[in-house]
């Protein structure tokens, strides 16, 4: 049998099953649990509701890019693992590298013409093996390190001037890492970048002064960020 | 009273937390349980250990830099939903960074309103995610026709700098001193490649926060 055939079969969609339930299951326990919290701290359920529009329209843009993602990794590891691992825990890097590491240890090439049924199962063992390594410090590690950084910081935020710079250092770090990669590579990851950078502080200036484009402050980031990528189509024509 | 409310809240979100990664890891496994147990594909034990060997040593300082540099930003829940659903940089912390600063929160700033709006802004996330990918896997077929087109592949090749650019202009700008020094160490160190990539970002981290540190310490900075 074509490992593709066993790849394919309809008996994986329970794994796919399996892991969607666990998400919707775990982020709606969170969201009922987060509302009550809401109402105890009295926050109004209107800014609720705009925390939540944003969420979905901030969303929509880089789930996309999941499902090309997606289209990628469905000819070598069939549908129902594919769409089953990108809805969870890994990322289109992650799991080809994983799969491909795999296929190494069977002393093969992923997807290649010796590929097989056994070759196929130690991607998938490697897929699900490596990604333990988050959730087991998340488990086992996590409650520690965080009541650690508490006391670090002082359990009274606002009073800490500190505390708000180091969250603002840690934010800006991050972000300093997504932003010098662009500047390095040059070529369309720059040009990107600064385009969506302009069209974000053009659409910031637009909506801070103008009543009439008020309502442009839930877009912006998703204009923004597709004019970008439109920018980068345009680039490579 | 109040503290004690917010203890207990804080430690149903770690044990709530735990078992739902728990389960979630256990979910992962139905796949190769189904190949190994339906199928009867024999497992070839010392592939396994090889395969797991290769990919254990690549992801635990992945793992561990990506742990010990985004857990200090977000609240116990919001690490729980982030770490079962993964896309931390892409999607969750975007979107509760997005979520924060539409309802007039300050990110830098993470008080209790914060946490309840950064959690229900990755539980939203995550839903939408998961309906998006659905959506897509339900289109496929004519959707690949579109997504495929060769002229559309830098649009995705260019997501991150997109994401970034567009969240990056107004954060760098209000904190343009913390900046300074990690986004120029950042180009250094990618541009020379002295280190592995995915060290990169714990690189930044600790120094980020250091000159902070120091910052604050002169007095050159307030919070």
């Amino acid at each position: 049998m074509d490992y593709l055939e066993i790849a394919n079969s309809p008996v994986l969609y329970i794994g796919v099953a399996a892991l969607i339930a666990v998400v919707v299951w775990q982020a709606s326990v969170y969201i009922s649990r987060t509302l009550k919290r809401a109402k105890e701290l009295g926050i109004g359920s209107e800014k609720l509701k705009k925390a939540a529009k944003v969420a979905v329209l901030t969303s929509i843009v880089p789930s996309i890019a999941i499902v090309v993602a997606l289209l990628t990794l469905v000819p070598v590891l069939g549908l129902p693992v594919s769409w089953g691992r990108l809805s969870i825990i890994g990322s289109l890097s992650y799991e080809l590298l994983a799969a491909k590491l795999g296929a190494e240890a069977a002393s093969v090439s992923l997807g290649g013409a010796v590929y097989d049924a056994t070759a196929f199962l130690t991607s998938v063992t490697t897929m699900t093996i490596g990604s333990f390594v988050t959730l087991g410090l998340t488990i086992f590690g996590f409650k520690w390190y965080k009541n650690r950084l508490n006391k670090s910081i002082g359990s009274s935020k606002a009073d800490n001037p500190w505390g708000r710079i180091l969250m603002a250092a840690l934010i800006v770090s991050l972000y300093s890492r997504f932003l010098a990669e662009p500047v390095v590579e040059g070529g369309s990851a720059f040009i990107t970048m600064v385009s969506s950078a302009a069209v974000m502080f053009l659409l910031d200036l637009l909506v801070k002064h103008s009543k009439a484009f008020k309502w442009l402050g839930d877009f912006n980031l998703s204009i923004s960020m597709i004019s970008g990528m439109a920018v980068a189509v345009l680039a490579g024509i | 009273m109040k503290n004690d409310k917010i203890v207990s809240y804080d430690e149903k979100a770690h044990s709530f937390g735990k078992l739902s990664l728990a389960i979630g890891w256990g979910a992962t496994l139905v796949f190769p349980l189904i190949l190994i147990f339906a199928f009867k594909i024999p497992v070839n034990w010392n592939f396994v250990l090889k395969g797991a060997m290769s990919i254990l040593i690549l992801m635990i300082p992945v793992g561990l830099s990506e742990f010990l540099s985004i857990a200090p930003m977000i609240g116990p829940s919001a690490m729980y939903i982030m770490v079962l659903t993964g896309n931390f940089t892409n999607l969750k912390i975007p979107s509760s960074i997005a979520a924060m600063e539409a309802v007039g929160l300050d990110p830098a700033n993470y008080t209790d309103e914060s946490d309840v709006i950064s959690i229900l802004a990755m539980a939203v996330s995550a839903i939408v995610s998961i309906l998006i990918i659905a959506i897509g896997v339900i289109a496929i077929a004519p959707l690949s026709v579109f997504l495929e087109n060769p002229k559309l592949a830098p649009a995705f090749a260019n997501i991150v700098p997109a994401l970034f650019g567009a969240l990056g202009v107004s954060m760098i700008a209000k904190h343009i001193k913390l900046a300074i020094v990690p986004f120029i160490l950042g180009i250094v160190l990618l541009w020379t490649g002295f280190v592995p990539s995915a060290l990169v970002l714990p690189i930044l981290v600790l120094a980020g926060v250091g000159s902070a540190r120091l910052m604050y310490k002169k007095n050159w900075i307030r919070g």
